[in-house]
């Protein structure tokens, strides 16, 4: 596997979605290439950023309390 | 628990349950007698069957979800709530339609997406967050690029961490439609890519893609990228 694949797949190792073949490939890539190992850093860092970075929206007081009534008028 | 009407009222809902309990009370104690949880597949089907009680856990297991995926690209909160609503009452209507052979998440976020587009289409607006004026330090030698080393707010960094966010939000809206939700659907919502695809209707490939151009964006975005190689992303 070369880098230009190694961008292509990245994600998928990234998130523990690569199949057992992929990820031998993508490992054995990495060990030998500084270049893609720094890259998985950087976006490393930037996924986590944008995971910590936007808070969760809190539910609203009383939505479950107005989905029912909204079922209940549209629904029957 | 959400309660549909009162046990025993019309319609053909079986009784609904007893004592509002919360999900995952209901499964600890499920495993504990060895009580095996209803896969939201199944739910669907009993709901479709006329078992109201089934949308109660289905509300239960996704409505936070939903509530943040549409809260991440629409700005005013009523309605956000609205659409949200809009979400599960044609859950609750078409679950008769529902393929009990496909994934009921990516049904569920597949309607929620249309919703979102619906809205936007009646507003005529999709930038809800979009920051006009340009971040505060394009080059990244600032504050926003140290921020990816320790995001976690302290007490005295309260106002920078919301600024950080603000202007994330803005950053995220800046992206094209269809890479925004494939970033909001991974990072924010946690599906694996395949979920995404389905959700998408577009092969695995082009998810990945997307992906790739989107965090391509950012990054040169947030001033990480000091050879400028995600100019072509």
């Amino acid at each position: 596997m070369d880098c230009r694949k190694i961008e292509r797949v990245i994600f998928r190792f990234i998130y523990g979605e690569s199949d057992a073949d992929e990820l031998r490939k993508i490992k054995a890539h990495l060990d030998r290439c500084g270049e893609c190992r720094r890259e998985r850093e950087i976006i490393e860092e930037i996924l986590e950023a944008l995971k910590n970075g936007l808070p969760e929206d809190p539910v609203p007081d009383g939505f479950r309390e107005r989905m029912l009534l909204r079922i209940r008028a549209e629904a029957g | 628990m959400l309660r549909l009407a009162p046990a025993g009222t019309k319609g053909s809902f079986k009784k609904l349950s007893g004592m509002p309990m919360r999900e995952d009370s209901v499964v600890d104690a499920g495993r504990r007698i060895g009580v095996r949880r209803p896969t939201d597949e199944e739910l669907v089907g009993q709901l479709a069957a006329g078992d109201a009680s089934a949308f109660d856990t289905i509300f239960e297991r996704y409505h936070r979800q939903i509530f943040n995926f549409i809260a991440k690209q629409v700005q005013e909160r009523e309605s956000v709530e609205d659409l949200a609503q809009e979400v599960f009452l044609r859950v609750f209507k078409s679950a008769k339609n529902f393929d009990t052979s496909k994934k009921f998440s990516s049904w569920l976020y597949k309607i929620a997406l249309n919703e979102i587009k619906r809205h936007w289409k009646r507003t005529g607006a999709r930038q809800t967050f979009s920051l006009n004026t340009p971040l505060s330090d394009e080059s990244g030698d600032g504050d926003r690029a140290n921020f990816l080393e320790d995001s976690r707010p302290a007490p005295a960094a309260t106002a920078e961490s919301e600024l950080f966010s603000r202007d994330l939000r803005g950053l995220i809206d800046r992206l094209p439609e269809k890479q925004k939700t494939v970033v909001l659907l991974k990072v924010y919502q946690e599906l694996t890519f395949e979920e995404i695809a389905e959700i998408c209707g577009c092969p695995l490939s082009t998810v990945l893609s997307r992906m790739r151009y989107a965090v391509g964006k950012l990054r040169r975005w947030l001033g990480l990228d000091p050879e400028g190689h995600a100019d072509g992303l």
